[in-house]
């Protein structure tokens, strides 16, 4: 099952395998439950909406046609129903402009106005100041740095519907704010890295 | 476009050998991009995979593959089987107060009655009272 692309494992699947669906989540579960936290900053919501959006997965997969693009699917499909939870909680009210325009709006203000603990577990070898310095980037920056451990620039620029132009440039901004931010709460670390 | 916003191409393996060699040549003589190369890096060294919960995972699987239909078949059938076997008790029970022992249908319920053989019952009542109270 492992070998299959993940083309040949939605075709499994509309055939009613459930081990290939089963393969479908072991695939994706992290970059997609990595991805959430980035919106989030919440280990628990984020585990929450990654089950919502897998069992959301699994009732529209059987009409999903586009088998190419299913990581892609799958992160928007994990992005809208980050929307959707936040819409439903009250607890986090998002002021009525920003309901109808650019997601990326939400994600951000979401981000920058839920005061909750950074639950990033580090890996053991990561830079454990890099990681703080992104939490300090906007919402809309960190997702885009935390998509590319998953995809390419060219596949972001599908899923957004954006110029690979535009993904750059903000991810350049990302760059040199985490420079900027790294040089004055790290130095050592600025040092070690950007020196 | 700018040489310089290609960078997270370039660190990130994306470009073409040809793409590449340009931006390569175009380092050279980039400081900021050299600069800049290094904070790149860190990042795209700085992985932020983790994976989710297990108990995530096991409920992803318990509320989709391992759920059970709510049509069960083998609990169906044993449901089917009970209602027959009651309806039969039921349909059973109620012929048999109707049927006597050779199997006609006794039920008064159904059948109409007149006047005048009401009157001829309370006539033979009648009768049988007066022979044996006699």
């Amino acid at each position: 099952m492992k070998q299959l692309n993940d083309s040949e494992l939605v075709s499994l699947f509309k055939t009613g395998s459930n081990e290939a669906f089963e393969e479908i989540v072991m695939r994706y579960q992290a970059d997609v439950y990595s991805y959430l936290l980035s919106i989030t900053k919440s280990a628990e919501i984020s585990s929450d909406i990654l089950q919502d959006s897998f069992i959301r997965a699994f009732k529209k997969l059987k009409d999903y046609n586009d088998e190419n693009k299913l990581k892609n699917w799958l992160f928007t499909l994990s992005r809208n129903m980050t929307m959707d939870y936040y819409r439903k909680n009250n607890k986090y009210l998002i002021p009525l402009e920003t309901q109808d325009e650019d997601e990326a709006s939400v994600i951000d203000y979401l981000s920058d106005n839920t005061p909750q603990p950074i639950e990033m577990a580090i890996s053991n070898g990561i830079s454990e100041s890099v990681k703080k310095a992104l939490e300090e980037l906007s919402g809309e920056e960190r997702e885009l740095i935390y998509l590319k451990d998953s995809m390419t620039f060219k596949e972001i620029a599908e899923m957004q519907n954006k110029p690979i132009g535009t993904l750059l440039s903000k991810f350049n901004r990302a760059l040199a704010k985490l420079k900027k931010i790294l040089s004055e709460t790290e130095p050592e670390v600025y040092n070690e890295y950007v020196q | 476009m700018n040489m310089c916003n290609n960078l997270p191409l370039y660190i990130y393996n994306e470009m073409s050998e040809k793409e590449k060699e340009l931006f390569e040549n175009h380092l050279a003589g980039c400081v900021q991009c050299r600069e800049n190369l290094k904070t790149c890096a860190a990042v795209k060294n700085a992985s932020h995979i983790q994976s989710a919960p297990l108990n995530a995972i096991e409920n992803i699987f318990d509320k989709t593959v391992r759920k059970q239909p709510f049509f069960n078949f083998s609990k169906t059938w044993k449901l089917g089987f009970a209602a027959a076997a009651c309806l039969m008790i039921a349909v059973f029970s109620v012929i048999s107060d109707h049927t006597d022992y050779s199997g006609a249908y006794t039920s008064y319920d159904k059948v109409p009655v007149s006047y005048e053989d009401i009157s001829n019952i309370d006539s033979e009542l009648d009768e049988f009272e007066r022979i044996f109270l006699a």
